[in-house]
Order: C-alpha cells, then structure tokens, then sequence
C-alpha cells in the first residue's frame, strides 16, 4: 500500500517561545560542547521526491501562473495514467474514449496540456486545503501492476483484441523508460481535493512534477474518503458540480417523475 | 515507441468521422470494440452466471452506469461496492438522504462511485452517465432491488439517472425496460390537480389496484395477472389519457415477479414507476 511504504519524516519547527529560547540554548551549547559532531541539515528529512512535490504544491498555492516545467517530460505519465484507467475506469468511458485518449497520447503538447488542465483545475482548492506529503513510492512497481490488473479485466469484460495487447504492452514499456527513476507522491489535505498524487521523474540533473491525479484505486494503494470528505468533493467547486441544479422541465412533476401530471 | 506504433495504426486507418481542428482523430481500428450490450452480458453472465436474468421485452439498451445485483453482491460496472446476505442488503443505519430507503453503507458506497465517475470525467472528457442499467437476478427480492436503485439514483450528484432493468429477449440479446422511482419522500397531489394516481400493490398472485382519489378507482383485490390485466384495461377505457402507473411490490415479490407484473400492465400503462411505499397523498 502506498501509505505505508515510505513515510515521509518532518522536522517540527519550535512553536512556543520556551521551546524556541531552550532551542537557541542549545545551538549556543553546539559550538563549544559538541565539536566534531554532525549537525543535521537543515532541510526537511523527506526524500528529493517528496520535497519537489511540496514545492509544486506551494508554487500552486502561491499563485504562480507557470507551475508546470516547459518540455516534454509527461509521456510516461500519460501512459500509466491510461493504464490505470483502462485497469479501473468506467468500461462505457473506455469504450467512448479509449480511441481519443490514444491518439492524444501521441502529441506531446497534448500530453502536457492536460497536466496544466488538472493544476488549473485544483489550484484554487490547494491554495487553502493545507496540504503536504505524507509517503512515496517507486513507480515501476505500479506500471507493471496497472498493465498486470488492466489486461486481465478487460479479457474479463470481453473487451480485450488483438491491437489492444499491443498497445497495452507500449504503454507499459514507455511508462517503464519514463518513470524507471520516478516516484508517485502521495499529498494529503485537510480540505478538497483530500488527497493529491504527483508523479516525479529525474531529467538533466533535477526532479520534475510530470502528472498529477486526484484519484487512485485502492487496488493501487488509493483509499476510499470518507462520506464528509465525498459530498465535500462533490460540491467543491473543483468538479464544477455543487452548484449545478438539475433542470426540470415546466411540465414535469418533479426531478423523479420527469413527464406531464396529467399522464399520472 | 508506442507513439510510433500508434501513429502508424492513425496512419492506416482513416478516422470514423470528422473532428473538430482541436480534437486529437481518434485511433479508428477500435470501432470493432463491442458494444454496451455486449459488456453488459458479459459481466452478468461472469458475476451473475447464464440465464440469470429475467425474461421480457423492452426498449434498446442504451449506455450508461450498469449496476449488477446478485444473491451475494452488487456491482457498480465491474467494482465490488456491497456484500447481501441472501439477496438482502444487510441491516444497518438509514441513511438520511434517502428517507429510509436504503443503508448508510449502501449510499456511502454508491456516492464515492459516483464521485470516482465524476473525476474521471474531468480527465477523460466524458459525460457523467446519465442512465442506470440495473443488471439484477431474477431470484433477487425486488425490495432488495429498490433499496440498491434507490441509493445509487439519490447518490447520483446533480439530478437521478433515467432508469431501465435490463432483461433478457431471448436471440434478441438484452434490452431495457424503463422505469421511474417515486421520489423518496412520496408524492403529494394537489388537491384539484389532474392526476388519477393508480397503484398497484402486489405480492405474489395477490394485487391491490387503487388510486389517490378513491372516487375515481373502487379499491380492487386480484388473484391473478389476467384478471389484473382485465381491471386494467377497464380503468384505462375510462381515463385514456392516463400512462403512468405506480407499482409497490411487497418483501415476497422477485425480481422475475416484477418484470412479469410489468409485461401484464405496461399494455395500458407504459409508465412504470416503482415505490417503497412511500406516500402518496
């Protein structure tokens, strides 16, 4: 589970004056009581992945129009996205979509795009959702898991064909060369979105966010929300749904029972 | 690459139909995907096993969330989200946005699916399903049935789904018959309003035919589902415009029990709506 494979470690920052005088006491002592000792960084005591997660995440809650690196890095991404959906996702979305999402797949641009979508998406519900990291995983674990478990339930829901396998095995091979070095970070929030996941992956020397999700099965570590946390999602304003009314037409006799009165 | 190996499958097949200058063509050779149907059956004859459906006609069935109601569980698609003991959902609290009709478990369930559904359309640019399909054994108890409509309909964010059993019509493959739920608070008829309100309550070969306004339909007992039929059609000689009928099946009515109540009354009143007893005043 997700949860439970790398917890991230932080260094609590003094918050009271005593604590913060008994503190400085201390480091006073360190210079002259504890020479040859190593002091510890001063940096949180999370993983590279875990720290460029939270600076995505602050860069969005400060408001910075271009959180998302230029280039195309998100391919890989892209292609365990799919694989989670095809291993998870609404069978009637797949059957709808599949073909669009494979093509978009082959466009970069489109491919990055949809990465800045999902930030402008959730960004104005991180700036105060009090969010921080709390575990990372490895990724190549979760591609061949996610290419494992969406083979088998779509042989299960008779949706499997031959060009199907091909692409199955592509997008685990691409998601492997991508994301081999990548993490996925698990975010929680105290408010909506509740829980964000970022994908990392090194190029050139550093870390980059390359895809971001809200969701993850618990087949793949996901949890389920709780019912306060589901309806919060629901009428968030994230999923542009909570202040959506349903549309009764005048002659109806209410959202139920959706023809004329008289017919009753 | 994959991307080389999708590009040449764009490249060799030519798009199903136009798209817009801003929509990616899609990767056509999938056109040979089955069906709705098709995925339907297949998942009701894997969870639910061959011949389990009940028996009818009805209407093309149209794509949407499909729930799956067996003797042991219930299926939102292909995801597990509640475990019955003998067809019967297990006791539990009432949930409050559903007046009483189903559990909090079962609600619980049916609205962290449908925010899953919702997310998912955010990502994938598709549409929250708008209908239901309930795929249900025809040994389940119809109660069983409504409790399940009933939590995954009010769970349904912005309004409930349209609504249709799915039954099985013999070399014609599956189909569905349409259906609405009583809102779960009941109904409350304006005095002077135009509305007949004919219920049926049935059990097993016991019908009760009566309607809101007692001056209109005499209180009607019958044994079975010709005389039903018969008493039916009396009422609809005098009320032709009427289409819509209330049906409230009791604890011993099966799914199959209220599909052969539906095939007998739809004739003369195509509109079925199903209740859990709700008011009707």
């Amino acid at each position: 589970m997700l949860a439970r494979e790398m917890p991230t470690k932080r260094v609590r920052r003094p918050s009271s004056p005593a604590l913060a005088a008994a503190l400085v006491a201390t480091l006073a002592c360190v210079g002259a009581c504890n020479r040859g000792r190593v002091v510890d960084s001063s940096l949180p005591r999370t993983s590279p992945a875990a720290r460029t997660a939270d600076s995505f995440v602050h860069c969005i809650e400060t408001g910075t129009t271009v959180c998302v690196a230029a280039g195309q890095l998100g391919g890989g991404w892209d292609a365990l996205h799919i694989l989670l959906w095809l291993a998870d996702g609404s069978p009637v979305a797949i059957l709808e979509a599949l073909p669009r999402e494979l093509a978009a797949h082959t466009d970069p641009l489109r491919v990055q795009a949809k990465l800045v979508a999902e930030v402008d998406r959730y960004g104005a519900a991180l700036r105060g959702a009090e969010c921080q990291s709390v575990a990372t995983r490895p990724l190549p674990g979760l591609v061949d898991q996610a290419a494992d478990l969406a083979t088998k339930r779509l042989q299960r829901l008779g949706l499997w064909r031959k060009e199907l396998e091909t692409v199955v095995r592509g997008l685990q091979q691409e998601a492997h060369d991508d994301l081999d070095e990548g993490h996925l970070v698990r975010i929680d929030c105290s408010y909506d979105p509740y829980r964000v996941y970022l994908v990392t992956r090194p190029h050139e020397g550093r870390i980059h966010v390359v895809g971001m999700t809200t969701v993850l099965a618990p087949a793949f570590g996901g949890d389920v929300l709780d019912r306060r946390s589901v309806q919060a999602r629901l009428s968030g304003p994230s999923l542009g749904l909570g202040g959506t009314q349903a549309n009764i037409q005048e002659d109806t006799i209410d959202t139920w029972l959706r023809f004329p009165l008289e017919e009753l | 690459m994959l991307a080389a190996a999708l590009a040449s499958l764009l490249a060799l097949m030519a798009p199903a139909q136009p798209t817009s200058a801003d929509e990616p063509e899609p990767v056509s050779g999938f056109a040979r995907l089955p069906g709705f149907g098709a995925l339907v059956l297949a998942h009701a004859e894997a969870s639910l096993g061959r011949d389990a459906l009940p028996s009818g006609t009805g209407v093309p069935l149209e794509p949407g969330l499909f729930v799956t109601i067996g003797l042991e569980r219930v299926w939102a698609f292909d995801r597990e989200v509640l475990a019955l003991r003998s067809g019967a959902v297990p006791e539990g609290t009432a949930a409050r946005e559903c007046a009483g009709l189903c559990s909090t478990a079962l609600f619980d369930a049916m609205r962290a699916f449908w925010l899953s559904l919702a997310i998912e359309s955010t990502q994938r640019a598709t549409e929250i399903p708008a209908r239901l399909a309930v795929v249900a054994d025809k040994r389940v108890p119809a109660r069983t049935m409504l409790q399940v409509v009933y939590a995954a309909a009010i769970a349904r964010p912005v309004r409930p789904p349209d609504l249709a059993l799915v039954v099985t019509a013999g070399g014609r493959g599956l189909q569905a018959q349409p259906f609405h739920l009583l809102a779960p608070a009941g109904l409350d008829i304006d005095q002077g309003a135009a509305a007949l309100g004919l219920r049926l309550r049935f059990g097993r070969d016991r019908y009760e035919l009566d309607a809101v306004d007692e001056r209109y339909v005499q209180n009607e007992r019958l044994t079975d589902l010709r005389r039903l039929a018969a008493a039916l059609a009396g009422v609809k000689k005098r009320y032709p415009n009427k289409t819509a009928i209330v049906l409230e099946p009791d604890a011993s009515v099966t799914v199959a029990d209220l599909v052969a109540v539906i095939a007998a009354v739809r004739a003369e009143f195509p509109r079925i709506v199903l209740a859990a007893g709700q008011p009707i005043d």
